[in-house]
């Protein structure tokens, strides 16, 4: 349990997908103007991403491993998330209407992201078990969520700033990113220490 | 051979999805309604969201679905109403466009003093209230002339103006505006040009043109359409019959006929 406590705020905190490993950075500096779709982004991310590593574990240690397949690991997961996110949308369209005009036109988005590939692969990388890749997923989401979330909040006090011209737009946005960023490595440790 | 393995099990894996996806694209299907491609082919495919739904796709649905009036758009104008009329079949109103109004003359509001910030109305607002003695007008930095699409705002002499003939209705400009000055109003119709809800002598104090919150307009009014809401007079665009009465006999002329 504890470990899995550790796994869960080691991926939120320590192992920020956005702001430590700097992946799926493209839905962080796209959607994250406004509040309400950072955090619909941000839901559709973490739904996938549990869904994702639920499908490609079992692949990859009952398929390609045994058959000594490791290294076409890539191109199946890119293979089974696209598969996978089509038909979760399918379904949704479906079966919750409300969910799917939430998360609508997010999930398209997330085919190819790259935050939810990485998280299936470094799922694979560091020899989690099941239980523990559908944490560290979980987790992955959930700091891809609080990301969004800090980052909206910023963007929100940049807009009504007196932006020097050359660095309007995209600039300040890097800056302002790269600031973040730093803060999050003050977390280093943190976990480690308090799950030790 | 060794190729053999790796090409057989992507492939495999590849055929599944393909057949999942097939089948759930089948048997899970939610159907569309003929009319709502017939309507979404009709409109112009502005997607501005003037008529307060997300797009020509969520307006089609919702004309389809009966819930909304085939007369809403504004950029299509008279002649989409009729077609989306004819092709659900149900009489369309009379089109009238609705087209942005700015509540402020502006010209004749005082300065209380100068600004050097960021030429934005958002900026200039949070400062302190702004530059203008009127704490309710136009400040003229242009925020809804930069938002609006078909270049229908500009800003003269420190007022916002519009275009009607070039203004969609979309409403993005109304969105923008830190005052809230700016609504969509049926093109024609008498509008109040003021938002000052302060006591006549104070507004008296900031601008010649500022509404007092008299009340002629709604004692003339035939049909009971104008109201004052805290201080200053509003006009319900659905009993307005257009008669300018109001216009008329407006002591500072705050009331008026925007565009004509």
């Amino acid at each position: 349990m504890k470990e899995m406590l550790a796994i869960l705020f080691l991926a939120i905190l320590t192992n920020n997908f956005v702001l430590v490993k700097f992946l799926g950075i493209c839905p962080f500096l796209g959607v994250s103007k406004k509040l309400g779709t950072a955090v619909s982004m941000a839901a559709a991310v973490t739904l996938v991403m549990v869904m994702a590593t639920a499908a490609t574990w079992p692949i990859y240690y009952y398929l390609l491993a045994p058959n000594g397949l490791d290294y076409m690991q890539t191109i199946v997961f890119i293979l089974v998330i696209a598969a996978l996110v089509q038909l979760l949308e399918v379904v949704l369209h479906r079966y919750s209407s409300a969910l799917y005009s939430a998360l609508g036109i997010y999930l398209p988005l997330i085919t190819t992201n790259c935050a939810v590939l990485g998280v299936t692969v470094l799922n694979i990388t560091d020899n989690y078990t099941f239980g523990a890749a559908i944490v560290n997923s979980l987790g992955a989401g959930i700091g891809f969520l609080l990301a969004m979330v800090l980052f909206a909040g910023v963007r929100s006090r940049l807009e009504a700033c007196d932006v020097p011209s050359s660095l309007q737009g995209l600039p300040i946005t890097l800056i302002a990113a790269s600031i973040v960023a730093m803060s999050f490595l003050g977390l280093g440790g943190v976990v480690e220490n308090i799950f030790a | 051979m060794e190729i053999l393995t790796p090409v057989i099990i992507t492939a495999a894996i590849g055929l599944l999805a393909g057949i999942l996806l097939a089948a759930a694209a089948k048997f899970l299907a939610v159907p569309v309604d003929e009319k709502q491609t017939e309507i979404r082919e009709l409109l112009p495919g502005a997607n501005c969201g003037g008529c307060g739904y997300s797009g020509c796709d969520g307006y089609a649905a919702a004309v389809a679905s009966g819930e909304a009036a085939p007369n809403l758009c504004s950029p299509g104008g008279a002649d989409t109403a009729k077609a989306i009329a004819a092709a659900i079949g149900a009489e369309c109103g009379d089109m009238v466009p609705n087209v942005a109004v700015v509540s402020c003359h502006g010209r004749n509001s005082k300065v209380r003093g100068s600004y050097n910030g960021a030429a934005s109305c958002a900026a200039a607002a949070n400062l302190n209230g702004g530059p203008n003695a009127c704490r309710y007008g136009c400040l003229g930095f242009g925020d809804c002339a930069a938002v609006c699409d078909n270049g229908a705002i500009t800003v003269t002499d420190g007022v916002a103006a519009v275009d009607p003939a070039m203004c969609l209705g979309c409403g993005k400009c109304a969105a923008v505006c830190p005052r809230h000055l700016i609504a969509m109003a049926p093109l024609g119709a008498p509008a109040v040009l003021c938002r000052n809800s302060d006591k006549a002598p104070a507004t008296r104090a900031v601008c010649t043109d500022g509404c007092l919150g008299c009340g002629k307009c709604v004692r003339v009014c035939p049909s009971e359409a104008v109201s004052l809401v805290g201080g200053v007079a509003v006009i319900d665009s659905g009993k307005c019959t257009h008669c300018g009465k109001c216009a008329d006999n407006c002591p500072v002329k705050s009331i008026a006929h925007p565009y004509n």
